[in-house]
């Protein structure tokens, strides 16, 4: 550029610049609405906050316990509304604090002192006023494969019978990838977005045969009844981090489960079917499977600047 | 080797191994003539260089299907 201003550190990297945007402060919305409230399978808990910018708006949210937390949402509810969801494991009553940034736009600032830096449009790119956002950390993170590598005997076929909180035992995710030495700030806040998503279910089925008669050989001589339930117990999950001291662990936060079930019956006598048929086949959109495991940032910066 | 399992498909999974999905059975009788077969339907991944069928074995064997 022929005018304008740069400033660059030692590394020359630029910090302000009249040609890019920085991030400044523009508030800390308490949570608006708990949603998604799950206390089996791990726990999940959703928080929805709601904040006015005229520009798209980033996030930060700090951690205040050691469960998985991740920003699942950033979305324009209408004019100037935005709403952000964050997403925690767990069952407890903890709540992230919110930190929310944007250009110098989205705000009007106060006070006649500092230095503000304008774009070629006439917009500002930088505001002293507004409190701008300094980073101190990051690192990229990749979730493991699976949430729950072996899922135990003993869940019931019967139509779907164990009940959540014990189904729910079966598929808690005990999964992680853990960054070690990762320093962080007296009081840190996490920029981290929740992409990698997985899927995962096992169908339990019983089949139970009844011979009132003779079985001779397999064959039944008399009266025969044959059963059959299933039980396909599935959960979904979505990524998440959590810091335990200098380390930050991937992790899996379920945020659905369900069950389906099938009964089927079917009887013969002396051989000759006296009712029942059934089928089943194809296949399902996502059966086990684990999408969007690429890298994802994890942006660190220092809460207690912007309290 | 007992194989109370079947294989019904396998896929591959970067970095892994081979992503397997089987099923299992055990056959239990109650009285002649009556018996009851539970079954489980799920999905694993076996490291890469693991034998499937010896992996599985030892999995199911630990979790107390066999």
């Amino acid at each position: 550029m022929s005018y304008g201003f740069l400033a660059t550190n030692t590394n020359n990297q630029v910090l302000v610049s009249s040609d890019t945007r920085n991030l400044h402060f523009i508030g800390k919305p308490s949570v608006n609405q708990v949603r998604n409230v799950i206390d089996t399978h791990g726990g999940c808990r959703i928080f929805a906050y709601v904040v006015s910018s005229t520009v798209p708006v980033v996030p930060f949210f700090t951690m205040p316990t050691s469960d998985m937390y991740g920003i699942t949402a950033i979305r324009n509810v209408g004019g100037n509304t935005w709403e952000i969801e964050v997403l925690r494991s767990g069952t407890s009553a903890a709540q992230p604090e919110m930190y929310v940034f944007a250009d110098p736009r989205a705000v009007a600032p106060s006070g006649r002192h500092g230095m503000l830096v304008y774009r070629d449009d006439g917009t500002p790119s930088f505001d002293s006023r507004l409190r701008p956002l300094a980073i101190s950390g990051g690192l990229l993170v990749a979730h493991p494969y699976n949430p729950k590598p072996v899922l135990p005997y003993g869940l019931s076929p019967y139509n779907c019978e164990t009940p959540a909180d014990a189904a729910g035992g079966a598929f808690v995710p005990d999964q992680v990838n853990v960054y070690s030495g990762v320093a962080t700030p007296a009081k840190p806040m996490f920029s981290f977005s929740s992409v990698a998503q997985a899927q995962r279910e096992a169908a339990y089925s019983a089949f139970r045969r009844e011979c009132d008669g003779f079985d001779v050989y397999g064959n039944c001589v008399g009266a025969e009844r044959e059963y059959s339930w299933t039980s396909r117990y599935w959960a979904f999950y979505r990524g998440g981090i959590r810091r335990l001291g200098d380390q930050v662990h991937a992790g899996w936060v379920t945020v659905a489960y369900g069950c389906n079930w099938t009964y089927m019956k079917e009887s013969a006598f002396l051989g000759i079917g006296t009712g029942g048929d059934s089928g089943y086949g194809g296949t399902w959109p996502y059966s086990n499977e684990t999408l969007n495991l690429a890298a994802s940032p994890v942006i660190i910066a220092d809460a207690s600047r912007y309290d | 080797m007992i194989k109370p399992f079947e294989i019904i498909g396998t896929r591959p999974v970067e970095g892994l191994g081979t992503g397997v999905t089987y099923k299992v059975w055990r056959t239990e009788f109650s009285k002649p003539g009556h018996s009851q077969t539970l079954e489980c339907e799920t999905f694993i991944i076996v490291p890469d260089g693991e034998n499937i069928e010896e992996y599985l074995f030892e999995v199911l064997s630990k979790s107390g299907w066999i």
